[in-house]
């Protein structure tokens, strides 16, 4: 079965998320580097790991925030370049796109401070012929 | 050579594998002050283990709380100017103290000496010399700590899925200017259990972390905000 251009999943299980009273936070326990979303990003950030298109959720954008079309589009690109999300083999969501965006523009904001504590912690613990991840040599 | 120090190990269920983890603190060529073993409720021979030990050998034991409220339990008991940690299932090299005071004496602003790690399967006598990789450990079995600094840092807070709470501890710890380093060299041995997590990562245990990196994240707004207000002031 072809893949379903502009569907895209959480790249998971290296990346795990949750939205905390409306700050989505987005974790990649491979590299220990952990986002922040905020205006619109996170509402976006909902819609594709839900495997809406990327083109049902720029269309619901342009209809509410025309002017924000364009960061929102760079925004899935700046995701997919993270290695935060990747091309679902699922189908799409068919589900109607029920959101009010804001006219604050998505933001993402990356942190490294914590990197090699979250990869050295147990949750790392796999069998020894995998080995943990081993951990990339200080710059 | 004089370093006064205290190992906290919080166990649970830990019966299998404390008698080791405790043996390898007592070989150490700087001898501990006191191993304050605590119990968070376990439903197995873990408090015998420790009791059948005797000095410096002490229990506590609390109903099961975590990891966190373990190692907190145990931060409280300490009166030596160090502080160590070790979790039940890994053990030490005999110069893991020695080594990691030397850095400390070499470095009087110091608040935190971690280590290298090897790693050994679960049955396996631990064979430090064995080739195979080197970790960067930052966990609790590497970790040497003044404890005037590590008290400032308050308690070790537990996250879902009994995960996080270093990773937070530590973080808390650095916000308030604390330097932590590695020791180069492989000082303890970490204990991997086969079938454990296999060749994945358990995302539900994970969330601990992302409850952790959160409160960090809001740390670092709050700590924003405050520093925009002063700019407003001046």
């Amino acid at each position: 079965m072809p893949v379903e251009p502009n569907v895209y999943e959480l790249n998971a299980p290296d990346v795990v998320s949750e939205t905390f009273d409306g700050q989505a936070v987005i974790l990649n326990l491979a590299t220990g580097h952990y986002y922040s979303l905020g205006g619109i990003a996170g509402p976006l950030w909902n819609l594709l790991i839900g495997r809406h298109t990327t083109d049902a959720i720029l269309a619901s954008v342009a209809a509410q925030q025309p002017h924000l079309v364009q960061q929102a589009s760079a925004l899935v690109a700046q995701l997919l370049s993270f290695g935060l999300i990747q091309e679902s083999q699922q189908p799409s969501s068919q589900a109607a796109i029920d959101v009010s965006w804001t006219n604050a523009p998505p933001t993402i904001e990356a942190f490294e401070d914590l990197a090699e504590l979250i990869a050295a912690d147990p949750v790392h613990d796999v069998d020894l012929e995998a080995g943990w991840p081993v951990l990339r040599p200080q710059p | 050579m004089t370093f006064s120090y205290s190992v906290v190990i919080p166990a649970f269920n830990a019966a299998a594998t404390l008698d080791e983890a405790i043996r390898s603190i007592l070989s150490q060529t700087v001898p501990p002050h006191v191993i304050i073993v605590v119990d968070d409720g376990s439903t197995d021979e873990t408090a015998a283990v420790a009791l059948a030990f005797g000095p410096p050998v002490i229990l506590v034991q609390q109903h099961n709380q975590g990891p966190g409220a373990a190692t907190t339990a145990g931060f409280n008991r300490v009166t030596t100017p160090y502080v160590a940690t070790l979790d039940s299932d890994d053990v030490w090299l005999p110069r893991k103290i020695e080594v990691q005071a030397q850095r400390f004496s070499a470095d009087v602003d110091l608040v935190g000496v971690f280590s290298l790690a090897r790693q050994f399967a679960e049955h396996e006598t631990p064979a430090p010399h064995a080739p195979g990789p080197e970790y960067r450990l930052w966990t609790r079995t590497t970790m040497l700590l003044r404890t005037e600094a590590a008290r400032q840092v308050g308690a070790f807070r537990d996250f879902p899925g009994r995960l996080g709470e270093l990773v937070d501890w530590l973080s808390r710890s650095r916000e308030l200017g604390h330097r932590h380093v590695i020791v180069e060299e492989v000082l303890a041995m970490r204990r991997v259990r086969a079938g454990s997590l296999s060749h994945s990562i358990d995302t539900a245990r994970a969330r601990g972390y992302l409850v952790a990196v959160h409160e960090a994240i809001r740390r670092k707004r709050a700590r924003q905000a405050c520093v925009d207000e002063e700019g407003v002031r001046q």
